[in-house]
């Protein structure tokens, strides 16, 4: 078995195994956690649309702060959408979710997916400058955001090479395989550590939402 | 079963465009060969430039073809299949083209030199002629 | 074959004799060069060299094989001359297109082994089983494995055609039933090319059996011990149909308005990005199409294993394992696992407020 079969075979099966398993074991071991009794009286008790709000509002940040965190909302943004359009547009990563889900959609030009995961790879590194070089987020930051953000970038920059075919040196083969197995080891870590915001975002937002509801405060 | 009819005919454009566009190679391939005419007027140095081995389209092809022209010599020789050869407008710049036993062209080379390789007669087949004719002379069969 | 009456000439005299020019010759060098992309004006030396050499002795050995490689190279054409390959060669041993048969034959081998004992060229096709102490191919009482690793000793170099006797090929298929292997898994003090495909490029064998006969030596190769010449490139490299790949512009079925118009067939489980050949620019039926070219995407077969890949049809990005049943079987068991942890932590909250 060559790395590449090891790639598409059990690494990506065992992958996807931990990847499912882990987001299962947070979102249920979340979900079920004894919550604190607030014995405060409500200010309002339909809460749910307090939680869709926040789910929303949150996506903007407030104008009080619009001076201080615009570079790193609209850099974030311009990463987080680059990479879905990178993920769910180019037509090998969309014949790869047909393959497990059984139905596909349109592809985006490659030239346009090329584009995009330049610009998605520029607004990352812009990101970590950021991180680097900002007093308070650096103090803030540990392994995890750095660890995170070198697991994501790697599948990215993997993935341009074996698009294009600069392998320095490597064979086409090999820099698939090691492609496939960055994304496998994004997935095994993507429960785990502060990547499992890609699906406990909006289940957190949402509790926020309903207890600033709750509390009636600003949603 | 109906007729041919029945069976839907689409005319397509012919050809793949990737093929049909020129990509400058022929300009590329002009200077190489000026260079090595120049080797060959000056040090009398011979060259030969496999075009198979180059990314040429087959509209560069043609471009390189007509850039450069026919001249003064045009020689077939038959050996395992036709050989083409021509001398192109330009002294000393050989267009050789070998063909198989079915006509396909096999390989095409523009050879820089006063002789192509393939016109003169091998010492060895000289020898071979010398005794051949000895032979018919006398009335002998050759292939005896 | 077996025309060992006069002692061996140079193939310069045998030819001539024969009525062969010396512009044949030097045709043939012509096409061998350009066919292993050696500088062109290295074939009237290469012809000077060729008609000074002997005619080579060739044992070619058939193993577990469909003799699809044989068919193949008889067809051999680039150009017309290479058919002379075996005017330049002395086949001495080779099941399908020698004319004796029986003992005779196994004799006239022997012979041939002893009168170029260190010089003779072995050409293998097909794998050789090794389980049972490998009585799932025998020729003439003798197991495969016998033949070869008695003929191998006094070979100069092994050239393996096909992907049988180069990787294993389909009779390795799993389950694998005679455990078969490749030539270079048995023998290893001998320089080995392989040249696999199933069948490989006609002109791709006797591109490197001329090769070895011009310069007595085999040609460079890769890490898979293939002529670089010719498995340099990756078919996806040199495919007619590469600019529909890099434009995003995909066949989506066999008979599609896609289809038709040449565009990639990546989506229809093409393996030419990982696949190493020469078909995108030999061509095969003398130069006239390739397989992509007449609509069918690569099936890998120069690939070791090409067999167990997957399907032919899957795309390349698509994975190569099983069922779904683990990863629904992992949805469960995360899940259980959540609601444990979350009910431990629950009963030590209540434990703790009991207690506090």
């Amino acid at each position: 078995m060559d790395l590449l079969e090891f790639a598409r075979g059990p690494a990506m099966q065992w992958s996807l195994i931990i990847l499912v398993f882990g987001i299962a074991w947070r979102l249920f071991g979340i979900i079920f956690l004894k919550r604190k009794k607030d014995l405060a009286e409500p200010r309002q008790t339909g809460v749910l649309g307090g939680a869709v709000k926040t789910i929303f509002s949150r996506s903007v940040p407030a104008r009080a702060f619009w001076s201080r965190v615009m570079y790193s909302n609209i850099v974030g943004y311009v990463f987080h959408i680059g990479l879905a359009i990178v993920v769910f547009a180019f037509l090998p990563h969309i014949l790869w979710f047909e393959s497990i889900l059984g139905f596909q959609w349109p592809a985006l030009p490659t030239s346009v997916i090329t584009l995009v995961a330049v610009i998605t790879l520029a607004s990352m590194v812009a990101l970590l400058v950021k991180r680097l070089t900002h007093p308070v987020l650096r103090r803030i930051s540990n392994f995890d955001d750095y660890f995170s953000w070198l697991v994501t970038i790697v599948p990215l920059l993997t993935g341009m090479m074996a698009f294009t075919h600069t392998g320095f040196g490597m064979r086409y083969e090999t820099v698939l395989a090691i492609h496939i197995l960055s994304v496998e080891f994004l997935f095994i870590w993507l429960p785990f550590g502060k990547l499992g915001h890609s699906f406990l975002v909006f289940l957190s937002r949402g509790t926020t939402g309903a207890l600033f509801a709750r509390r009636g405060a600003r949603t | 079963m109906s007729g041919l009819a029945d069976i839907g005919v689409k005319i397509e454009s012919g050809g793949f465009v990737a093929d049909d566009a020129l990509t400058g190679m022929a300009d590329a391939v002009l200077r190489e060969i000026l260079q090595h005419l120049s080797a060959l007027r000056d040090h009398g140095q011979t060259h030969v430039i496999d075009l198979a081995s180059l990314p040429l389209t087959t509209a560069d092809r043609r471009q390189l073809r007509e850039a450069l022209g026919e001249g003064e010599v045009r020689i077939t020789i038959e050996a395992s299949g036709p050989t083409d050869i021509h001398e192109t407008a330009y002294a000393g710049v050989w267009w050789v083209e070998y063909q198989n036993l079915l006509g396909a062209t096999a390989i095409e080379q523009v050879e820089i030199t006063r002789v192509p390789a393939m016109l003169p007669s091998h010492d060895d087949d000289i020898a071979g002629a010398v005794s051949r004719l000895a032979d018919a002379m006398e009335g002998k069969n050759p292939a005896d | 074959m077996n025309d060992k009456k006069k002692l061996p000439e140079t193939l310069g005299e045998e030819l001539s004799r024969r009525g062969m020019s010396r512009r044949s010759f030097l045709k043939f060098c012509t096409a061998v060069a350009s066919a292993m992309a050696l500088p062109a004006s290295m074939a009237p030396v290469m012809a000077e060299a060729l008609a000074r050499a002997r005619r080579q002795s060739v044992i070619w050995l058939s193993f577990q094989e469909c003799t699809g490689c044989v068919e193949s190279i008889t067809r051999s054409y680039a150009p017309s001359i290479e058919s002379l390959i075996f005017d330049f060669i002395s086949l001495d041993y080779q099941h399908t297109l020698q004319a004796a048969a029986g003992h005779q034959v196994e004799e006239a081998r022997e012979i041939a082994m002893k009168e170029n004992w260190g010089k003779y060229l072995v050409v293998v096709d097909g794998s050789i089983p090794l389980k049972d102490d490998g009585v799932y191919s025998t020729v003439a009482g003798e197991t495969n494995l016998q033949t070869l690793k008695h003929v191998a000793e006094g070979a100069a170099a092994i050239i393996t055609v096909g992907t049988c006797a180069a990787f294993g090929g389909l009779p390795k298929a799993n389950p694998n039933p005679t455990g078969a292997a490749a030539v270079q898994d048995i023998i290893t003090d001998k320089p080995i090319i392989n040249v696999p495909g199933c069948p490989p490029i006609p002109e791709v064998m006797t591109g490197v059996i001329a090769n070895f006969l011009t310069f007595g030596d085999l040609p460079p190769v890769d890490h898979l011990k293939r002529p670089l010449a010719f498995f340099g490139d990756s078919i996806h490299d040199r495919c007619y149909r590469r600019t529909f790949y890099d434009q995003g512009k995909f066949a989506k079925s066999f008979d599609d308005e896609g289809a038709r118009n040449g565009w990639c067939l990546y989506e229809l489980g093409c393996k030419g990005p990982t696949t190493y050949n020469a078909c995108a620019t030999v061509k095969w039926n003398q130069g006239l199409t390739f397989p992509i070219q007449s609509g069918h995407g690569c099936i890998g077969c120069s690939e070791p294993d090409f067999w167990d890949k997957g399907s032919f049809y899957a795309p390349l990005s698509t994975g190569q394992w099983g069922s779904a049943e683990g990863i629904a079987a992992a949805a469960v068991a995360g899940a259980a696992v959540g609601i444990g942890v979350a009910a431990m932590s629950r009963a030590k909250q209540k434990k703790t407020s009991e207690q506090g």
